[in-house]
């Protein structure tokens, strides 16, 4: 299948001491401590880390749904200004709009670039057949399991071309067996488009199964601690043992970082 | 077919407990009417076209109070649900006067326009208006901030983040916000009429008790039910169901 590429490219997104603060009500609070990341094109990036991290504002941040304090963040070497469709989002929720059907929540975004209608039907079209969702484009978004919810989203976020796109814990909400089938999924989606992902996530296996490399956040205030390249050739098996000793390893890795979070959570009640 | 059926049954068992009364003989037949009576009086009213007349009028004055209001009232609405400062400035003005009983309109639009339409058009209008803006603030408030960030990464902004997901998004509570504006707004024309003495439904009632007719009375009331139940029916009902359907409100959660 699909190895990482091998010649030089620009990078797809670069991030450079991103630093973020939250105003709380025991004061400032230091977010993201200068954060640098780069991410290749065509990579699948996953950004791993305990929840509190700052993974989530990390990922706004580079959606351009929130501003950092410090730092810079470009895309093809531009600075980026605000949320756009080179950059879109696969939200956990799915943030499907249950007014269009899922051919029409395809189309959206296409018909916001004023893309004739044929045009747009046919992208919409190719990018529900990607997703092998091709004979439910009438179906309105309740009428649809959370796994085929969570695959019209990323249609929809596929039918735009963005040069990354981001995926915010798309799997979180689904059942064990949709997850893993979703991970067969995007696997197989990522090796035939060559689309540049980061994916964020908490759970270590599915940032191990998915992807290139992986960022590995620290808790509070978050910083990049570590990177792991994956060169696993795929498509990876949930179960392969040669996945087990990095699982193992990232899993000692964060265990002091949850301990931590936790124990605020709990010191907070 | 089965709630047609449940419909008809309770019309049924409706007639036959006033009939029952009237058997019964409480009250006189001229105060409390038989229903062969009303049915009577229905028919005289329907074949000297007294009540298409009166029905014109009263279609008249509510379209065009309701018109008035569903669009003030939306306007206003999605005015306040966009500044906060305009929704700081008028939103307890605009929460006090949705509580004020419309009929209390009536003497200041007496004054101001005297006995005619523009008064009837002005209470009407004012009864729903406030109900109608401060439904579609709080729907357009209350859409789920993930479709906003959503169609924002997708390139919506200004006009057509408005246009294609916000009202969109906030189209159940708008319906409701109209059902609401629109029983208020009917209520305030069935109160004017019946003060104005003025062609329309609610003449047709003053003209039954002045006339001691109380099977007209009830003739009209009957009348001005069927305009409701079939308003309601016709378009509201119709609309919501298909919002439901639409948005899969009633699946089971």
């Amino acid at each position: 299948m699909r190895q990482p590429a091998v010649q030089p490219v620009p990078p797809e997104l670069t991030l450079s001491s991103v630093t973020k603060h939250f105003e709380t009500r025991r004061g400032r609070m230091k977010v993201l401590d200068r954060v640098s990341l780069i991410v290749r094109r065509g990579e699948f990036l996953c950004l791993l880390g305990p929840s509190g991290c700052g993974k989530s504002t990390l990922f706004n941040i580079i959606a351009g749904l929130e501003e950092p304090d410090s730092g810079e963040v470009l895309v093809e070497g531009e600075p980026i200004s605000g949320p756009g469709p080179d950059r879109v989002v696969v939200f956990q929720d799915g943030a499907l709009f249950p007014w269009l059907t899922a051919l029409g929540n395809v189309e959206f975004g296409l018909s916001l670039q004023n893309i004739p209608r044929a045009e747009r039907r046919e992208r919409a079209m190719a990018a529900l057949e990607m997703v092998r969702l091709a004979r439910f484009g009438d179906a309105y978004i309740h009428e649809l399991s959370g796994g085929m919810r969570q695959r019209v989203a990323i249609a929809r976020a596929l039918a735009l071309e963005p040069k990354l796109l981001l995926m915010d814990e798309p799997f979180a909400a689904l059942d064990a067996q949709t997850r893993n089938l979703m991970h067969e999924e995007l696997q197989r989606i990522w090796a035939r488009t060559g689309q540049t992902i980061i994916f964020v996530t908490h759970n270590v296996s599915e940032a191990i199964r998915l992807g290139d490399r992986i960022a590995v956040l620290s808790f509070r205030p978050g910083r990049v601690r570590r990177e792991v390249t994956i060169q696993h050739p795929r498509p990876r098996k949930a179960d392969d043992p040669r996945l087990l000793e990095i699982r193992t390893f990232l899993v000692r890795d964060l265990r002091s970082d949850v301990e931590a979070a936790v124990e605020e959570e709990l010191g907070d009640g | 077919m089965a709630r047609w059926k449940a419909g008809l049954v309770s019309a049924a068992l409706l007639l036959l407990c006033w009939q029952g009364l009237c058997w019964a003989g409480l009250w006189p037949r001229y105060v409390f009417p038989w229903p062969a009576d009303v049915a009577a009086t229905l028919w005289r009213l329907i074949s000297t076209m007294e009540l298409a007349v009166a029905l014109l009028h009263t279609v008249k004055r509510i379209g065009l109070g309701f018109g008035l209001s569903a669009a003030g009232g939306l306007l206003l609405g999605l005015g306040l649900s966009r500044s906060r400062t305009l929704s700081d400035l008028l939103g307890p003005l605009v929460q006090g006067l949705q509580s004020m009983p419309s009929i209390c309109w009536y003497p200041l639009a007496i004054l101001w326009f005297g006995w005619n339409e523009g008064a009837l058009l002005f209470v009407t209008t004012a009864g729903a208006l406030f109900a109608v803006a401060s439904a579609a603030e709080s729907g357009v408030r209350n859409i789920p901030p993930g479709y906003i960030r959503a169609a924002a990464t997708m390139g919506a902004r200004g006009w057509r983040l408005y246009t294609r997901v916000v009202l969109p998004a906030a189209l159940p509570s708008l319906l409701t916000g109209l059902r609401l504006g629109w029983s208020f707004a009917w209520r305030s024309l069935m109160a004017g009429e019946l003060l104005f003495l003025n062609l329309g439904l609610g003449h047709l009632l003053a003209m039954g008790r002045d006339l001691g007719d109380a099977a007209q009375v009830m003739a009209v009331i009957v009348a001005i039910l069927a305009v409701g139940v079939l308003v309601d029916r016709a378009c509201f009902s119709r609309a919501e169901a298909a919002v439901r359907l639409r948005f899969g409100f009633d699946k089971a959660a």
